[in-house]
Parts: structure tokens; C-alpha cells; sequence
């Protein structure tokens, strides 16, 4: 128990100690990728989020607040933006649980130039009933161009009934519902490129890129290694075939031949050695 | 324009099979396992880059036929006994074709994108202009084909109007575009001067040009005035120096002349039209001053224009509602009717020189039962008068085969009688290029040329029929009477192989390895073409006739084959000016089995994955009102929509708009209407967008890809997935760059996206189950480059034997277990990629296809040079491994059958050209078809020329050579039974013996 103490104790002064550090530290506007809390000043561009119930008449959802981080945008990878609360109520909530009941979608939409309400819409859409069995909780990713301009929208909820024809909905207990909204903004990341250097000779077909380059090592370097002349079969494989060959040789085959001649007797002068061996060839027999 | 649509389904079942019989995807990955090491000691037997064929299969499995488009200009030419028509055709090709058989003598492909607008002969040289975006190409010819020289003008990127003219004047070559005038030397194709008429004038374009002597030559155009109006000028240029020695103006017109300036063949005139006005503007070479005259006394119809006809002292005009008017030129100066066409007669004028600098002018039109061409000739001499109309030769031709002869070029010639004859080389609305000869008794067709080939847009393979279905009598074996019944099939086989021999048309039934395809391919001529796959012979053809009367040939749409077996139907969709047809035609004979016409513009049409009744699938068209028809419209199909309906997605590629949508289907009032549900926009400032999809019907064989340790990476296999390539040109201030992503076609969400930066494209890319390759090329490195991305996903499934064992079977029919695009699991994938150099430009990729999806995949690539190559997938692979040495690769990477990386495909090698000696002239697509062997796939190649072959990845390991020496293999087996059953006699005899001693 006490080494435990202790060790929070160390711990604490540790976690003290970096407090202290980083309170001495003079501050500097960091280019945070997930700032932990939202305010409009921190995120530096917004435009207007559209929603539609039923794909038809497109109303004003909220604000997307986003910002263009620079080395995100050159290097790839993703960045978190925000959207404003937005809640659902009144007619736009009977709406949509009726949207939800007949299986209809509901729909969201962006300007592809975010800075420019005119550019043409970018839209996406998710089953009604989708988003109210995910309780509203959304997920909705911008995929990017490198240039800044919105490509796509991915709109993601987390529960996903198989259909939506007799699923059990969750009610809806207020007469207004929150939407819990992520926001990403993605951009691609660079592609992988060739690696390592790519010979002179590579574009050409197999059997000249190799000539070419036995051509540019002989220049290089002199005395290099000369191609191999072909072996023989037996030149190659010999260390198999000798042992072999004197197995074959001296092996029990001989031994077996001239026990079969003792075994007809007549042969006084038959080793003994020899004996067993036609003694098993008889038994074999 | 609307780009290619795509069906996809929310739900998909199983995944990994296309074949009716279920097979669990578990038991699947168990086999897998287990087979892995298997499938390894086969690669590794076949380590060996795979060989693209056979020395002795050459022209036996593949074809390649030539062709040249549709033909926009023609020069008839002599030389020694050889009759040749000098074309240019739309698909930029300039060709020597022989008059007396329609045979290709020489041909030159020029740059796809390049437009030939005018083509002239002097002597033994021919002259094109092409207008390329941006530049005019000057090329020089010998009548043989072979290029003497070429020059270029550079230009603004607008298409040029008024078209560029060009004179041979002495030695040089005088050509004038847009303000400019430049002499080229005829030999050479040196510069020697080069003048700008932009300087005199503003908007200066020149339309006409004459060489009344070597000295000088006169150009005519206009220019804007001051005051805001057109004013004609003429200028006369010194040939020699290129200095202007006079430039005036010869008056004003309402507005910009949008049909050219004409010079009359004798020298003496300039025509033109002000199409506004309706005047005819006349210009006596010499004078300073154009004459206006009047045509509305003449009744010539609304708004006529020039035609590119010229006459001694002759013009012609065509109006708006399409008659033409022969107005001969006389003094004063005026103009008198020689003759008139309406419009409502389908009618075409056309014109050959003679050697006495008159010309022979006809017209040719058709006739009243619209089954043959009526021809009328006229000769004008040199003077400009005209004899008496001749002759009313029919001329066979049928409007409801090839519609109507819209290119007539005219080709007379003295008989040895002394009369003249005349030949028409004609260019149907069809395509097709025919020669028909005129004659006392009745006029004949010499040759046809199937042209419409060369604008191929779409195949689609159909097996042939068997025999039997074919009605042809073929006796059920008896097992109790065998042995006539072998009898019987060995004699078959016989004369199978004498005929087989012998050189004649392939049998129009399947063989038994399924080879025998005929392959429909939807053309830009308005025609579809039932090919046969073994030597590309037209089984039957089917021109699309307009759908309205005073319509052009509708262009066609899309094209679908449904059913299986014997009764296939192929499905025609084509598109007229104001409505839409369904054509259901028999695959095998191309007879037109039924036809219905819809007003509306199709958005989007598809074959429904569902079967009717009767085998066949319906269609599912969607008009630009987003309303959704179905083909056939009856009962069934619709219970079969309501059943379906909510699954049914689609999406439809805008390029006018920059868009790609995707939409679905709801249900409104009793109807069925497509919802947009998902928009992607693209920059519009020149970004080249294109699509790749997934052959849904290409079956995926394993849903995991075993590795040489024995684990399984899970393929993410999405039917839904689309790849999308966006290529963003140059800017002023920016580079050029390529973003390639994965977008689930269902739900509009980006699965992967990644750029290229400092690339350029054209992206060609290709789709597989869970990869995508693409090419594009690298401005900073200055090369091509291709990347792969292999798509995998993480699975909660346990992979060991046991757990799988145990595990009961998944019900795939139950939706919750099906492949869902909306599922949050859906974007959870993520990708293995390699990028490698490649020495060639891409012109289109494709992969092999084979029935079950077993065999290893063979990657297609057709280079923008013509060529065919085979590569192996191996090659492409993201595992492969980055060390330096091969030898020092681990023992899990080498059974794995992985390929050390290299950053370079290296390149070409000749063994791997499946094309062989073949140039597959501007290849555009690669399709490729299964057929009854596992090992073996069809593919086609569509560009200029057609190029079909075949393709076994793991050599036919499910299939003996046509040489397997079958005598051998008898003669072994019989040897080693009787061996064995003497051996084993003689053993027992000598034992019998040794115990008796």
C-alpha cells in the first residue's frame, strides 16, 4: 500500500511539476486538428448547413463552422469542423417520424465552393428512420479536393435498421430532439509514388533491360563478374549422384547376390558375413 | 450529354458467387485456407510470367479487323491498274481504298483528336489540313500513303470557322487560317514565308483563297469594321515573298458570314451567302466591289448556305429545311435556277472534274418506293454551260437497311464505247461505305464496308446456341446400346475434325468449351452487329431507322442481353430527338422481335438483376423527368419493383454539369419515380472526370486473401463501390493534379479518396473486387506511372479451423446479414498501395473474366501504340515486398507467390503481347467474357480496329492441347496393363516353380 501511495505521489508531483512548466510558458495560438471546445472565433470560416425533409423544399439546418488548415490541406489527413446545434420540433418533428414511418430520407446539403453560397449544391441523404433509430446522433464527413472545394458528403448514423417497414423506433419522449453532430473535413492524402531509383535501362523489355545492364556494370567496373558458362547436369548435381552411385555400388545388393550362391551350397568358401544374409533372402522367399 | 449510369443494390447478398448455388462464405474461407498452400505450389509451378500465346495459335484464337470510320472526304485516284478512293474520315484517318474491292491499301491514323477538314490532291501528292484543339496540322502525302512532311500552325484552342483553305501555287503550298497566310515549300515542308492579315483589320478571317497565276494569290474574308459591322475584303499577296501588294474592301454584310466563301472552279468568281439577309454575295475576280443578289425570288427556303461544291461558273446552296439549288452564274452579274431539290425529297449533289476543266454534276436522290437511288448527270463544260440532264439510273440501295446516302462522292470515267459511266462511293447514315456502279441494265453494289465498327461503344457476349436447340435432330445415347452411340460420337468428332480442316465460316453453334460467341456490339452509326468471336465475321446487322419521318437515325443508348440459354433477347434502347424506343431483337439472327416508342430522353436504363417468369430480366429506363418505365411493362414486372423497389439505386455521371448523382426509387401516386439522393460536384474549370465500375456479373471467388504465414486479410468486396478519377489541368498558378477516390454508388459516401499532386491525366483506371489500379502521368518525373490500391476490411469472424468448424452457418438470406452501403460499417476499410513506373502511355485496361472467378487474374493493357499486353496481378500487388535482393525475401513472402518490388514494370515484353503483329489502331476498351472453361476468358479490344483473343492466366489447366497426343496416352496405358498383367503371370509362374524345387 505505501508503494502505492507513493507512487501517486511521485506522479502528482510530476503531473505538478509539467503544470507548473507549461504555466511559465508564455502563450502561442496553436493550430489545434481537434480543439477540444468550439467558439466561432476559434474556427475561422462558416457557411450555411441545408436540410431537407423528403428531398423537396431545402431550409436553413444551421452554420458549419470550419477552418483551412494549411498543412492538412497540402499533406492530406483530416480535420474536425463544426456544425451548430440544430434541433428538430413541432412540424419538422411530426415530419420526420412520419418521414421515418414510410420510409422516406432526409437530406443535407453544402455549397461545393464553401465560401460561395451561389456554387452548385453538394448533397447527401439518409434513411428517416435511420437517423431518428440512431436517436439523431449523425456523423457527416466533407470529402475535399486539394484545391479546398467540397467533393462529396458523407453522412454516417450509427444504427441502421435492415428495413425500415415495421422497425422498432425508439420514441421520442420531448416534443423537441437535439441532433448530436461530428463534423470532418477530409482531404486526400498524397498517393504513394515509385521508390527507389529506376534504372536507365528499366523501361525496356526484360531481355534488353538485362543486357543493357550487364553492358553498364562491364563499363563501370572492370574485371566484373563474368556471366557463368552453363554447367553440365553431372557438374552441378555430382555431390548427390556420387553418394548414390557408391551406395548402388557397395551397397547390401552384392552381399545378397552372393548369399543366394552360398545358399546353393557348394561354396565352402562363402564369408561369413555373408550367411545372415542369405539366410534372410531364404526367409523372404 | 449523359455520361454511364450504373445500377446498384443496397442489399447484396453473398457476395462472393454469381451462380445460383449457395455457398457459405465461411466454408469458403476454411477451403481457402486450406487451399492456399495448394494455389501457391500451382503459382510457383507456374512462376514463369505467363506467355500470351502459342507460336502455332496465332490467327487461330484471335482476329484483328481494320477499319477506317466514317468517310468525310474522298479523291478518286489512278495509278497503273490501281483504282483507289483517297479518304478522310471522321475518326481521323486518311486511307487508300481499292475500287474494286473495298480492300484497305494503305492507311494512316492520325491523333483521335485531330479533324480533318480539307483534303486535296495535286499530282502524286495529297494534301490534309487536321485542326487539332489549338493547332492546324499540315501533312503531305504521296498517293501511296507515306508522309512526305508536316507543319503545324499553332492557334487559339476555339474551333476554327471559317475552316482553313490552302492552294498549290507553283513548287509551294500556300496555306490560310483564321488572319494567317503561310507558304510552305512543296518538296520540303519549309517555311518560306508567313504574312498576318490581323494587322490590316480587326477579327480578320480568311475564307477563300485563289492562285489565279504563280505569282500571286488572292485571299477573301472578313473583318469587322469600326462601326461594329462585317466587312468583306479581298487581298492579293506576292507567292514568292509573301508581301501584300493590295488589301480593299469589297462591302459590308448584316453579320459574321457562317457558311464560307466559295471559288468557282474557272477562277472567275467568289461566292458567298449572307445567310441573314438571304442574299447571295458575288464577286467577279478582279473587280473591287461584291454584288449582292437577291434569292428570295428564286423561293431557295429560309437561311441557305454555301455548299463546298466547285463548279465552273456554278455555285450550289442548301437551306434550312435541306433542298439544295444548282444557280448558275450569268451576266450581268445574276443568277439563273439550274436546278432545285426540296427538301422533303431525301437527296444528296456531288461532282467530278474532267480533264478539260468542265465537271459532271449529279444528284442523287431516292426513289418513290425508297428502295433504290435514282442518279441524274449533268455535264458542265469549262465555259459554264450546262448540257441537257441526264439518264434516271437506279442505283440499289434500301433507306430501311443503311438509311440514307448522306456522303456521294462521284466518279466518272470514259467507256470504251465512248459514253461516260459513273461510279458513286457512298457514305450511309450507317457508316458503311459502298460502291455502287451504274449501268445501262441496272445499276449494282460492288463492295460494302462495315464502318460503324469503327465507332464500336458497347459489347456484350452471348453464348451461341447448342445444336440441338437449333432444331437439328441429335439421337439421346442409350447406356444398352452403348457402344453405337460411341461409335457414332467418334465418327462425329471425325468429320468434326476434317471440316475443322477445312477453310470456310465457323459454325454458327457453341462449341463445347464455349468459345462460339456471337458478340453485339451497339455501334455510333446507328446500327448493332451480331460479330461471331471466332473471326469476327457480321452474323447479322440492325440499322435503328429514325423514329420519327423527318428525324435523324436515333443514336443508341444502351444495349442489354437478357435470359439465359436458348432464348436470350437483346434489348436495344435508342435515343431520337424527342423519344425513346425499346427494340427487342433475337441475338443470333438479329431479327427485330418487337419495338416500342416513348416520347422522352433517357437518363438511365438497366437490365434489373431479377428474373421473370419466362428467364428474362426486365428493364429499368428512367427519363429525364426522373420518371421510371419499365420494359415489359406488365403486371409481373410490377409486382417484381414493389418487392424490389426500395433497394434500387443509381447513378448518372453529368460532365455538362460537373455532377455525379445518385438516385433512388420511391413510390409516388401509383407510379415509381427516381429521387435524387446524393450529388457529388466536380471543378468545373476543365476537370476530366471518369468512372470505373465492377463487372456485376464477375463472380468473386474467395472473400480473403491467404498469405504465406497462413492468415487472411479480408477483402473489402463492395458491388456497390465506383471508382471516380478526377484529373484537375494545369492553372496559371497551380499544378496539375489527379484525386482518385472509392464512392459507394448506393449511399454517395467517399470510401477512399487520394491525390496525386504534379500528375496529369488522362486517368485510365480499372476496378476489381477490392482493388483499383489506374495510370496516369507524373509531369515532375516524366513518366507514367500506375498505382494499386488493395482495399481490405477488419472482420470480427475467427479465422482458426476450430472456431470455423463450429461455428454455424450464417443465414445470408436474412437482410441483417447482408452487405448494407448505409451500415456504419461500410466505411471501414483500409488500403495497401504501390505505385510503380511504367514505360508506355495507357490507352484502356481490363481484366480477365472467367465464369466462377477461381483462376488468377490477368491484367489487360492496351497501349495508346496499339499493343495488347498481358500482366500478371502478381506484378501489381501491394505486398509485394521492398528488399534488395530477392534471395533475402522471408520463406511466408516467397510461398505467398510475392514478387520482390521493383519501382519500375520494366518494360514491354514482347512475349506478353497478346496483339502479336497486330496495331490495334486507337484502342478505346477492353471488354472481357467467360467462357465453359474455368482457365480461359475472351477478350476484345474496341478501338479503331477490333481485336478479339483469349486469355488463360493459369495456362488451360482444365484443358488438353488441341496436339495432345492421344495415341501415346492410349498406347501407355494399354502397354502398362499388360505389363502388369504379364509381370504379375510371370512372378506367380517363377514362385510356383521355386516352391517346386
Amino acid at each position: 500500500m505505501g508503494g502505492v501511495a507513493m507512487r501517486r505521489a511521485l506522479l502528482l508531483s510530476l503531473a505538478l511539476a509539467l503544470a507548473f512548466d507549461f504555466d511559465d510558458e508564455e502563450d502561442v495560438a496553436v493550430d489545434s486538428a481537434s480543439p477540444a471546445f468550439f467558439t466561432g472565433d476559434a474556427m475561422g470560416s462558416s457557411c450555411t448547413l441545408e436540410h431537407s425533409l423528403g428531398g423537396k423544399d431545402f431550409s436553413v439546418r444551421g452554420k458549419l463552422f470550419y477552418n483551412n488548415f494549411a498543412s492538412v490541406v497540402a499533406n492530406g489527413g483530416h480535420v474536425n469542423a463544426r456544425a451548430s446545434q440544430a434541433k428538430l420540433s413541432g412540424d419538422e418533428l411530426d415530419a420526420i417520424l412520419a418521414l421515418a414511418k414510410a420510409g422516406g430520407y432526409y437530406t443535407l446539403r453544402l455549397p461545393s465552393k464553401l465560401d460561395d453560397p451561389s456554387s452548385p449544391r453538394v448533397s447527401t441523404s439518409v434513411s428517416a428512420c435511420a437517423l431518428v433509430a440512431s436517436r439523431f446522433q449523425e456523423q457527416l464527413q466533407l470529402s475535399m479536393s486539394e484545391t479546398g472545394r467540397l467533393l462529396a458528403l458523407s453522412y454516417v448514423v450509427p444504427t441502421v435498421p435492415p428495413t425500415c417497414a415495421g422497425a422498432a423506433m425508439p420514441r421520442v419522449p420531448l416534443d423537441e430532439v437535439l441532433f448530436n453532430t461530428s463534423v470532418s473535413m477530409h482531404f486526400p492524402e498524397e498517393g504513394p509514388k515509385p521508390v527507389g531509383k529506376i534504372h536507365e535501362a528499366a523501361f525496356l523489355p526484360p531481355a534488353a533491360a538485362a543486357a543493357a545492364r550487364a553492358a553498364s556494370s562491364a563499363d563501370g567496373k572492370e574485371g566484373a563478374e563474368e556471366p557463368q558458362p552453363p554447367q553440365s547436369f553431372l557438374r552441378k548435381y555430382w555431390m548427390y549422384i556420387l553418394p548414390a552411385v557408391l551406395m548402388l555400388t557397395f551397397g547390401g545388393d552384392g552381399g545378397a547376390a552372393e548369399g543366394e550362391k552360398g545358399g546353393e551350397g557348394g561354396d565352402a568358401a562363402a564369408s561369413g558375413a555373408a550367411k545372415p544374409a542369405a539366410a534372410s533372402a531364404r526367409r523372404r522367399n | 450529354m449523359w455520361g454511364a449510369g450504373h445500377l446498384v443494390r443496397r442489399f447484396g447478398g453473398s457476395p462472393f458467387r454469381r451462380s445460383a448455388r449457395r455457398t457459405h462464405p465461411q466454408f469458403l474461407l476454411l477451403t481457402c485456407t486450406l487451399m492456399g498452400l495448394v494455389q501457391r505450389l500451382a503459382l510457383l509451378a507456374l512462376m514463369g510470367l505467363s506467355n500470351a500465346m502459342f507460336e502455332d495459335q496465332v490467327d487461330k484464337i484471335d482476329w484483328c479487323t481494320q477499319h477506317i470510320g466514317k468517310v468525310t472526304h474522298s479523291i478518286f485516284h489512278s495509278t497503273g491498274p490501281h483504282r483507289l478512293a483517297l479518304v478522310a474520315t471522321e475518326q481521323s484517318v486518311l486511307a487508300g481504298v481499292d475500287l474494286r474491292h473495298g480492300t484497305i491499301i494503305w492507311r494512316q491514323v492520325l491523333r483521335a483528336d485531330e479533324k480533318i477538314s480539307g483534303f486535296q490532291q495535286h499530282g502524286k501528292v495529297l494534301l490534309s489540313l487536321g485542326i487539332a484543339p489549338g493547332r492546324l496540322f499540315i501533312r503531305l502525302w504521296s498517293t501511296q500513303g507515306s508522309l512526305v512532311w508536316d507543319a503545324q500552325l499553332l492557334g487559339s484552342a476555339e474551333e476554327s470557322i471559317p475552316a482553313p483553305t490552302a492552294a498549290f501555287v507553283g513548287s509551294s503550298i500556300v496555306v490560310a487560317w483564321k488572319s494567317t497566310v503561310v507558304a510552305f515549300h512543296g518538296t520540303t515542308g519549309a517555311q518560306l514565308w508567313a504574312l498576318e492579315l490581323g494587322g490590316e483589320a480587326s477579327d480578320v478571317a480568311i475564307s477563300a483563297m485563289l492562285a489565279p497565276s504563280e505569282a500571286e494569290i488572292i485571299v477573301y474574308g472578313s473583318s469587322s469594321t469600326a462601326k461594329g459591322g462585317v466587312s468583306l475584303f479581298s487581298s492579293k499577296i506576292s507567292a514568292d515573298k509573301g508581301e501584300r501588294l493590295e488589301f480593299g474592301s469589297l462591302g459590308e454584310v448584316s453579320k459574321n458570314l457562317t457558311s464560307p466563301l466559295i471559288a468557282t472552279s474557272d477562277k472567275k468568281f467568289i461566292a458567298g451567302v449572307d445567310t441573314h439577309a438571304s442574299k447571295l454575295l458575288l464577286h467577279r475576280v478582279g473587280t473591287k466591289s461584291f454584288h449582292s443578289i437577291p434569292l428570295t425570288a428564286h423561293q431557295l427556303g429560309e437561311a441557305p448556305a454555301m455548299l463546298s461544291m466547285s463548279l465552273p461558273s456554278v455555285v450550289a446552296l442548301r437551306s434550312a429545311d435541306g433542298g439544295s439549288a444548282l444557280l448558275k452564274i450569268v451576266t450581268g452579274p445574276n443568277v439563273e435556277v439550274l436546278k432545285k431539290v426540296e427538301g422533303s425529297v431525301p437527296h444528296s449533289l456531288a461532282q467530278a472534274s474532267t480533264k478539260d476543266g468542265g465537271a459532271v454534276l449529279a444528284v442523287v436522290t431516292v426513289s418513290g418506293d425508297r428502295d433504290a437511288l435514282v442518279l441524274e448527270t449533268a455535264q458542265v463544260q469549262g465555259d459554264g454551260t450546262v448540257d441537257e440532264w441526264k439518264g434516271e439510273d437506279r442505283l440499289p440501295w434500301s433507306m430501311s437497311l443503311q438509311g440514307w446516302a448522306a456522303g456521294v462522292w462521284l466518279n466518272s470515267y470514259t467507256r470504251k464505247d465512248g459514253t461516260l459511266g459513273h461510279r458513286l462511293l457512298v457514305s450511309a447514315e450507317d457508316h458503311s461505305l459502298r460502291l455502287l456502279q451504274a449501268a445501262k441494265e441496272a445499276g449494282k453494289s460492288s463492295w460494302v464496308r462495315e464502318e460503324a465498327l469503327a465507332s464500336v461503344q458497347q459489347a456484350e457476349f452471348v453464348s451461341l446456341p447448342s445444336l440441338a436447340v437449333d432444331g437439328e435432330k441429335m439421337e439421346v445415347p442409350s447406356f444398352a446400346f452403348a457402344l453405337p452411340a460411341v461409335i457414332a460420337g467418334i465418327q462425329k468428332r471425325l468429320s468434326a475434325a476434317s471440316s475443322a480442316s477445312t477453310t470456310g465460316p465457323p459454325p454458327k453453334y457453341a462449341d463445347a468449351y464455349g468459345t462460339r460467341q456471337v458478340v453485339l456490339t451497339r455501334t455510333g452509326g446507328s446500327k448493332v452487329f451480331g460479330l461471331h468471336s471466332s473471326d469476327g465475321s457480321v452474323i447479322w446487322s440492325y440499322f435503328v431507322p429514325p423514329l420519327a419521318a423527318s428525324d435523324v437515325p436515333p443514336a443508341l443508348h444502351s444495349l442489354h442481353v437478357s435470359g439465359h440459354g436458348a432464348q436470350p433477347q437483346a434489348f436495344l434502347l435508342a435515343q431520337g430527338a424527342s423519344s425513346w424506343s425499346v427494340l427487342v431483337l433475337h441475338p443470333f439472327n438479329g431479327k427485330l422481335l418487337s419495338q416500342t416508342i416513348t416520347p422522352g430522353t433517357i437518363l438511365h436504363a438497366t437490365r434489373l438483376p431479377y428474373q421473370l417468369r419466362n428467364g428474362l430480366s426486365p428493364l429499368l429506363i428512367v427519363s429525364t423527368d426522373l420518371k421510371v418505365h419499365m420494359y415489359p411493362s406488365t403486371s409481373e414486372t410490377n409486382g417484381l419493383m414493389l418487392e424490389h423497389y426500395s433497394n434500387l439505386y443509381f447513378h448518372v455521371l453529368k460532365p455538362a454539369e460537373a455532377a455525379l448523382r445518385g438516385y433512388s426509387i420511391v413510390r409516388e401516386a401509383d407510379a415509381f419515380v427516381a429521387v435524387e439522393r446524393w450529388a457529388m460536384i466536380f471543378p468545373e474549370d476543365g476537370a476530366q472526370v471518369n468512372l470505373a465500375h465492377f463487372p456485376f456479373d464477375a463472380a468473386v471467388h474467395s472473400p480473403v486473401r491467404v498469405l504465406g504465414d497462413r492468415s487472411v486479410l479480408y477483402k473489402y468486396v463492395n458491388r456497390n463501390a465506383v471508382a471516380v478519377g478526377v484529373a484537375i489541368p494545369e492553372q496559371e498558378s497551380e499544378e496539375p493534379s489527379i484525386q482518385v477516390m472509392l464512392v459507394d454508388g448506393a449511399s454517395g459516401r467517399v470510401l477512399h479518396s487520394v491525390k496525386h499532386s504534379s500528375c496529369e491525366g488522362p486517368i485510365n483506371m480499372l476496378l476489381g473486387e477490392n482493388w483499383l489500379l489506374y495510370e496516369y502521368w507524373s509531369k515532375n518525373l516524366m513518366q507514367h506511372q500506375i498505382s494499386i490500391s488493395e482495399f481490405y476490411t477488419n472482420s470480427t469472424v475467427s479465422d482458426d479451423l476450430l472456431s470455423l468448424v463450429l461455428s454455424g452457418p450464417i443465414d445470408y438470406t436474412q437482410r441483417a446479414n447482408m452487405f448494407d452501403s448505409f451500415s456504419p460499417a461500410t466505411s471501414d476499410l483500409y488500403a495497401l498501395s504501390q505505385s510503380y513506373a511504367f514505360g508506355t502511355s495507357v490507352a484502356a485496361m481490363g481484366l480477365s473474366h472467367t465464369a466462377m472467378g477461381i483462376t488468377p487474374k490477368n491484367i489487360l493493357v492496351a497501349t495508346s501504340a496499339g499493343q495488347l499486353a498481358v500482366f500478371d496481378k502478381r506484378l501489381l500487388d501491394p505486398r509485394r515486398p521492398h528488399v534488395a535482393n530477392p534471395q533475402k525475401m522471408t520463406q511466408a513472402d516467397r510461398e505467398e507467390g510475392l514478387v520482390p518490388y521493383m519501382p519500375s514494370l520494366g518494360g514491354i515484353n514482347p512475349l506478353t503481347v497478346l496483339s502479336h503483329r497486330h496495331a490495334i489502331k486507337q484502342p478505346r476498351m477492353i471488354v472481357c467474357a467467360p467462357t465453359m472453361l474455368e482457365s480461359t476468358s475472351l477478350v476484345f479490344v474496341i478501338g479503331l480496329d477490333l481485336f478479339l483473343s483469349r486469355v488463360a492466366p493459369a495456362k488451360e489447366f482444365d484443358r488438353l492441347n488441341e496436339d495432345f497426343n492421344f495415341v501415346a496416352l492410349v498406347g501407355a496405358t494399354v502397354f502398362l496393363v499388360v505389363a502388369t498383367v504379364g509381370s504379375g503371370w510371370f512372378a506367380n509362374r517363377k514362385d510356383l516353380a521355386r516352391q517346386w524345387r
